[in-house]
C-alpha cells in the first residue's frame, strides 16, 4: 500500500469525495487535511476523522504547511466561479501554490473535471483521456480547472514532482451533507413523480459510485510521472438517465414521469475507463446496486422493493 | 527596462513576429533566439541578424545546455495548429514551463498569448477587456492549450517568483510573409483566390500591425507582476474583415471573392485597448496605412499601377 505509514497532504477534505478519501485513508496514514475551515463544524469534522487540520486559503500564500509530505491529494476546487478571473485564483494558481510548497512530495495527485474537454455534440461521445480539450460547457469552471490542468502540468514539469490528474465524472452516492445531481433529482421524483430530461430525449454520464473512488487514488499516484498524466474517473459503462431513474421507479414502487426542459443544465459526460479499468481494476459497484444504496443512505424511510 | 537589459532571450525567433523583434533588440542588447530552427535558411537569418542562436524543441523533454542568466525573456514560440490535445501541451504548455525553469532568474518574462483565447461574445463587435470571460474552441486545440500556456505562465511566475505579462495578441499583420490570417488573406487576394469569410455574419477585428509591436515591449514589461497580469495587444481601431480585404482590393484592382469557412465562425475579438493605450499611448499605424504598407511590401507594382 502506497500510503501506509506515509504523511499525506488532502485538499478539499469538506467537499464530497475529499472526505470519503480523507476518511478512507487517514486511519492508514499520516493525514493533514488543509482547507479554510470557514463552514462551523468543519475543523471538528477533519479532526473526527483523524486528519490533522490546516488552516490555509489556497488562493494566498501556504508557507506555513509543511514542506515534506510524501503526498499531496489535491481535491480542492472552487466549483461555481462567477469569473474565469475568480477560477483561475483557485483552480489554476492554487494548485501552483500547493505543488510549490510541497515540492519534495514523491507524488502529486489532481483532481480535475470531465469539462475541460472540447463539448461534442453526439450525446453518447465517449471521452479518452486524449479527446479534444476546449472551452467545455462554456462554463467559467470548465475553463478555470483546464488552465489549473495547464498549472499543474507546468509545475510538474518545472519542480519535477511525478503527476497525475484525474478527470472526475459526476458522482453520486454517500451522505455528505450537499446533495449531488442525481440526488436532486431523486427528492424531485419523490415529491412530484417528474424527472427532466433534456430536449435530445435522454442524458448521458459515466457517474461513478463515492465510495469506489477511494480505492483508485494509490494505483493513479503509481502512475504518476513528469510530464503529467491523465487518468479518468468514471464507471466502467456508460449509465442511462431513463434506466436509472426507471429502476429507481421500480425501487420505490413510482414511475416516473419525464419532462422534457429546455435547459437541462447537465453536459452529456460519457468517459472512457479502459486506462482506470488497467491500473486499478474494475469498478466496485454497479450502479443498480449503486443506487440502492443511494436510496438506503440518503432516504432511509424508504422501503424498497425486491428488483 | 530593455535599455538596461543586458541579455536577452528571444524564443520562436524565427517566427515573422520574432524577426521583427529579434533585428530591433540584437542592437541595443545581446540576443539569444530560440528556436527549432527547422525552415532552411532560418538559422542563417538569424546569426545574420546579429541573435545567438538555440536550436531546440521545447516540446520535446530537456533543453540543451545554454546560457540562463537572462535578464528578459520574450517568449513567441507556439503550436499554431497542435494536431492534437497532446501536441499542443506539449509546446504550448510544457514547452513554457521548461523555458521558465531555464530562465527562472530573468527579471521578467513576456508570454505572448491571443485574443482568441476569450469566450466568444453574443454581440460581434463586443470589446474584450483583460478582464473578460475566457474559453473558446478557436482553431482546434490552438486556443484551448494557449489557456494552459497562460496558466504554464502563472504557475512559473509563483515558482520561480518571476514578473510575468501575458500579452492576448489580436490579428498581427503586415510582415508581408504570408503568415496570420491577414496576411494570409491578402496573399489570396493577390493571387485571386477565394477568401475565408465566417459563414455567420460579421468578423470584427482589432489588427495590430507588425512594426507596431516594438514599442510596446517596454511598456508591456513595466506591467510585468507576480502573479502575471494580462494586456490586450491590439491595435487601436475597429475594422470589420470584408471591409478590410474590400479595401486592399480597391487598392489594388482586385474584387476579393469571398467563400464561407466554417472556420472562422465565432472568430471576432475586438479588443479593447485601454489598458494598453494607457501605458504605452496610441498606436502609430492605423488599419488602412498598414494594409497600404502590407502591399507596398508584396506587390508594389501592382499598387502603383492601381493608385
Amino acid at each position: 500500500m502506497v500510503l501506509e505509514g506515509k504523511k499525506v497532504l488532502v485538499t478539499g477534505l469538506t467537499g464530497k469525495i475529499g472526505a470519503a478519501i480523507a476518511a478512507h485513508f487517514a486511519p492508514k496514514c499520516e493525514m493533514w487535511g488543509l482547507a479554510r475551515y470557514s463552514r462551523k463544524g468543519a475543523w471538528e469534522e477533519a479532526e473526527g476523522l483523524g486528519v490533522r487540520p490546516i488552516k490555509g486559503d489556497m488562493a494566498g500564500p501556504l508557507d506555513h504547511v509543511p514542506d515534506d509530505f510524501d503526498y499531496v491529494l489535491n481535491i480542492a476546487a472552487l466549483i461555481s466561479p462567477r469569473t474565469t478571473d475568480e477560477g483561475i485564483v483557485h483552480n489554476c494558481e492554487a494548485p501552483v501554490r500547493l505543488m510549490s510548497q510541497c515540492r519534495k512530495a514523491k507524488a502529486f495527485l489532481h483532481v480535475s473535471t470531465v469539462s475541460v474537454h472540447a463539448y461534442s455534440t453526439d450525446p453518447r461521445h465517449v471521452y479518452t483521456e486524449e479527446s479534444d480539450l476546449g472551452a467545455g460547457i462554456g462554463s467559467a469552471y470548465g475553463v478555470s480547472k483546464l488552465a489549473g490542468e495547464g498549472a499543474v502540468r507546468a509545475a510538474a514539469v518545472m519542480l519535477d514532482i511525478p503527476t497525475v490528474i484525474c478527470r472526475q465524472n459526476i458522482q453520486y452516492g454517500g451522505t455528505h451533507p450537499e446533495m449531488n445531481v442525481f440526488e436532486h433529482v431523486i427528492t424531485q421524483f419523490l415529491e412530484t413523480g417528474e424527472v427532466p430530461v433534456p430536449t435530445t430525449g435522454n442524458y448521458y454520464s459515466s457517474a461513478d459510485y463515492i465510495d469506489d473512488i477511494p480505492f483508485w487514488v494509490e494505483p493513479c499516484l503509481g502512475v504518476a510521472s513528469v510530464p503529467a498524466t491523465v487518468v479518468n474517473w468514471c464507471a466502467d459503462h456508460p449509465l442511462d438517465w431513463r434506466e436509472v431513474f426507471d429502476y429507481v421507479g421500480r425501487l420505490v414502487g413510482k414511475e416516473p414521469r419525464f419532462v422534457q426542459v429546455e435547459k437541462f443544465p447537465f453536459p452529456h459526460s460519457i468517459q472512457d475507463p479502459a486506462k482506470r479499468i488497467v491500473i486499478a481494476g474494475h469498478e466496485r459497484t454497479p450502479w443498480k446496486q449503486g443506487f440502492r444504496q443511494t436510496l438506503q443512505s440518503r432516504f432511509p424511510h424508504l422501503t424498497l422493493n425486491d428488483v | 527596462m530593455i535599455g538596461e537589459a543586458r541579455k536577452i532571450l528571444i524564443t520562436g525567433n524565427t517566427g515573422r513576429v520574432g524577426l521583427v523583434l529579434a533585428e530591433r533588440l540584437a542592437k541595443v542588447s545581446e540576443v539569444w533566439g530560440l528556436s527549432r530552427y527547422s525552415r532552411p535558411g532560418s538559422l542563417e537569418q538569424a546569426i545574420a541578424l546579429g541573435v545567438n542562436p538555440v536550436q531546440a524543441d521545447i516540446s520535446r523533454g530537456e533543453l540543451p545546455p545554454f546560457p540562463s542568466d537572462f535578464d528578459l525573456v520574450i517568449h513567441l514560440a507556439e503550436a499554431t495548429a497542435p494536431a492534437t490535445a497532446a501536441e499542443g501541451l506539449a509546446a504550448n504548455c510544457e514547452g513554457v514551463a521548461r523555458v521558465m525553469q531555464h530562465c527562472r532568474k530573468a527579471r521578467a518574462f513576456l508570454f505572448l498569448s491571443s485574443a482568441f483565447v476569450y469566450k466568444p461574445a453574443a454581440d460581434p463587435a463586443h470589446a474584450f477587456m483583460e478582464t473578460d470571460d475566457i474559453g473558446s474552441n478557436y482553431g482546434g486545440q490552438y486556443a484551448p492549450t494557449k489557456v494552459t500556456g497562460e496558466a504554464a505562465v502563472r504557475a512559473g511566475s509563483i515558482v520561480y517568483g518571476i514578473p510575468a505579462i501575458i500579452c492576448r495578441a489580436n490579428l498581427i499583420y503586415g510582415s508581408g510573409c504570408g503568415q496570420g490570417l491577414i496576411d494570409g488573406a491578402i496573399a489570396r487576394l493577390v493571387a485571386g483566390e477565394d477568401i475565408p469569410v465566417p459563414p455567420d455574419g460579421p468578423m470584427y477585428v482589432s489588427p495590430l500591425y507588425i512594426d507596431d509591436i516594438f514599442d510596446l515591449l517596454e511598456p508591456s514589461f513595466r506591467l510585468a507582476s507576480n502573479p502575471p497580469r494580462v494586456l490586450n495587444w491590439g491595435g487601436d481601431e475597429v475594422v470589420e474583415w470584408r471591409e478590410l480585404l474590400d479595401f486592399a482590393g480597391t487598392l489594388i484592382g482586385k474584387s476579393p471573392r469571398y467563400v464561407a469557412d466554417p472556420n472562422l465562425s465565432g472568430a471576432s475579438r475586438v479588443q479593447d485597448p485601454a489598458l494598453r493605450r494607457s501605458v504605452a499611448g496610441p498606436l502609430p499605424t492605423g488599419w488602412q496605412t498598414g494594409v497600404r504598407e502590407l502591399l507596398e511590401r508584396i506587390c508594389p507594382q501592382l499598387l502603383a499601377k492601381n493608385t
